[in-house]
């Protein structure tokens, strides 16, 4: 005979609301694990878009995901002519505030040569860009329309295509411009200050960029190809695997240590949580268990309604809270992603909590004594 | 014929030192099987501790105990040994019948059945029998907090029933009924103890059942006085 189930059925109300309580706390716990995952898959695609085998940046530097880097722009040619190498491109990053609508966005501007590497390679909805100047690629997450018009810097654009799931590590859409509008974005200044800058008769540099990516013939190494440009002292060199170590180990790394961290707290907070609650099911039981065991009930019986009520409480606020995120995780301002194996081992720990935070109360119901079912 | 409870010498203290407290001093008591036997006494005579020591929850500091035949506390007994005997052997009935609130009435008998391995159809129709014999069947698949007192009362007895036990100890098993309803329990108790040849012990201040026993066994300070 299922005690544990009984009783809870007895208690249903009570249970399905505690159920309800810890299925909200663990859905956190899951939905933080998603936050992290989100970040490292945007963190990664943004070193991804350019679907490069080889990034050439500024001599000793680590490149623009890491630091500032700033290389001529015809750095493009020598690396295009070297051995092994099928194509490059140029390429400039930057965050800027674009206005749309009296709204303020704040965006990832990639600027990239039309006709060369660095481009967006699939659009949701449109045309990439033709005109060299004052056209836009922007990811559907800025909720910018087709066809709209954007302020950014001094100028306007307008949108042509629209990319998806194109966001940089910190949530921001990405939007593409040719790397001639982009430079001046970046370089350029407007009105009294463009003039003071003329009167010291120093103008806009536009040849800088920010990193060069090369495509390799299939069967190059692309570290060998590296290790060529790093000896030109001016020039540094990643690989696409060293870029994407690289990313997520000084970008990410921060973040991930801290959902670590409210992670592991939060389970914490849920190992009480189900321990105070086992422990205060226990006790209401005091004089059930007493009678169970003047009756002649085994230890294991009485444990036995500890940990499976535990089990459950755990169980039935775990898959809860996971449905709960699994539908609701289209609806969360960054992206979260929801990996199976995660869920599989969260699972795992909240089951090893509900047996940790179990044995309070069953240390109280084995210590219950019969006599105390009788008398008055 | 052996007495189907036996106590020779049966004593028991807490504490030690100044602290000592000896709740049964030397206790003899034979009961015979068939016979319903009532204990009075104050409180603090020992009552309750009698009670302990002949339903296995506690052991004596002094003196031996011989249930259905068996010596029990001769050294080689086990926790696991007294919990089995008191499955087997011991029937208890409480005073405010201490049903299981969410198990069926039904369920609160076939508890005691299932922890003794027997199968649920089994379980099933010994509760059900049981319910019948005293009277509540009908109330098989309600919760104890749907009956009343004496119908809680009788649903208690059936569970101390359920594994036909030699030995049946009631603790205050009247107190909370009215006159009818505890001639009525009483009824049952001399019912169980006859046609089950079990020995049954009442531990009772109810006076209006005193004339329901075969003997009375009075306590005072650890002693049997009557």
């Amino acid at each position: 005979m299922n005690l544990a189930l009984r009783d809870i059925r007895h208690r249903l109300g009570r249970f399905v609301l505690t159920c309800v309580g810890l299925a909200l706390l663990l859905g956190v716990v899951l939905s933080m694990i998603g936050i992290y995952r989100g970040i490292v898959a945007d963190a990664l695609q943004l070193v991804r878009l350019a679907d490069a085998d080889l990034w050439v940046v500024e001599g000793g530097t680590q490149g623009p995901f890491a630091e500032s880097s700033r290389i001529p722009k015809d750095a493009r040619e020598t690396v295009a002519r070297l051995d092994g190498v099928a194509e490059a491109g140029v390429l400039t990053f930057q965050t800027a505030e674009a206005s749309y609508r009296q709204r303020k966005i704040r965006l990832y501007v990639v600027g990239y040569e039309i006709g060369r590497l660095g481009g967006p390679a699939q659009l949701a909805a449109g045309r990439a860009i033709a005109r060299s100047h004052y056209e836009m690629v922007v990811d559907i997450r800025s909720g910018i329309p087709l066809g709209e018009t954007v302020r950014l810097g001094t100028k306007t654009f307008t949108v042509v295509g629209l990319t998806r799931g194109r966001v940089d590590s910190g949530g921001n859409p990405v939007a593409y411009l040719t790397l001639k509008d982009a430079q001046e974005l970046q370089f350029e200044l407007d009105g009294a200050a463009a003039r003071n800058q003329a009167a010291r008769g120093q103008g806009a540099n536009l040849n800088q960029v920010n990193a060069v990516v090369a495509r390799l013939h299939p069967g190059v190494a692309a570290e060998s190809v590296a290790q060529t440009v790093r000896r030109w002292k001016h020039l540094g060199a990643v690989t696409q695997q060293g870029q994407e170590n690289l990313l997520v180990s000084s970008v990410v790394d921060r973040a991930r240590k801290q959902i670590g961290m409210f992670t592991a707290t939060l389970l914490l907070v849920s190992a009480v949580v189900i321990a105070l609650i086992i422990y205060t099911m226990t006790m209401d039981k005091m004089r059930e268990i007493a009678t169970l065991k003047l009756i002649g009930a085994p230890d294991r019986t009485i444990i036995g309604l500890i940990v499976q009520q535990s089990l459950a409480l755990g169980g039935i606020g775990f898959a809860f809270g996971a449905v709960l995120i699994f539908l609701g995780a289209d609806f969360f301002p960054r992206r979260v992603i929801l990996l199976p194996g995660d869920a599989a081992a969260l699972g795992a720990v909240v089951i090893a909590v509900c047996l940790l935070a179990s044995l309070m109360g069953v240390r109280y119901a084995l210590k219950v004594d019969p006599a105390q079912a009788l008398g008055g | 014929m052996e007495a189907l409870v036996q106590l020779k010498g049966l004593a028991k203290h807490y504490g030690e030192g100044a602290t000592r407290v000896d709740a049964l001093r030397g206790l003899d008591l034979d009961i015979h099987a068939g016979q319903v036997v009532g204990l009075l006494g104050p409180s603090g005579s020992g009552k309750s501790t009698l009670l302990n020591l002949v339903g296995a929850i506690v052991e004596p500091s002094a003196g031996w105990m011989r249930l259905d035949g068996e010596v029990v506390y001769d050294g080689k007994w086990t926790r696991r040994d007294l919990r089995r005997l008191r499955l087997e052997k011991i029937g208890f009935i409480f005073q405010f019948h201490n049903l299981i609130p969410f198990l069926s009435v039904s369920e609160n008998i076939e508890v005691v059945l299932d922890l003794v391995g027997q199968g649920r159809a089994q379980a099933r129709a010994r509760a059900q029998e049981l319910l019948d014999y005293l009277e509540v069947g009908e109330h098989a698949g309600r919760r104890p907090s749907q009956l009343s007192g004496g119908q809680a009362q009788r649903v208690a007895i059936a569970r101390a029933l359920a594994n036909r036990p030699r030995i049946i100890l009631a603790d205050e098993p009247t107190a909370a009924l009215d006159s009818e309803r505890a001639g009525i329990v009483m009824d049952l108790l001399r019912k169980v103890a006859v046609e089950q040849s079990a020995a049954v012990i009442v531990v009772t201040h109810d006076e209006k059942i005193f004339d329901r026993f075969d003997a009375m066994h009075v306590l005072r300070d650890g002693r049997l006085t009557a």
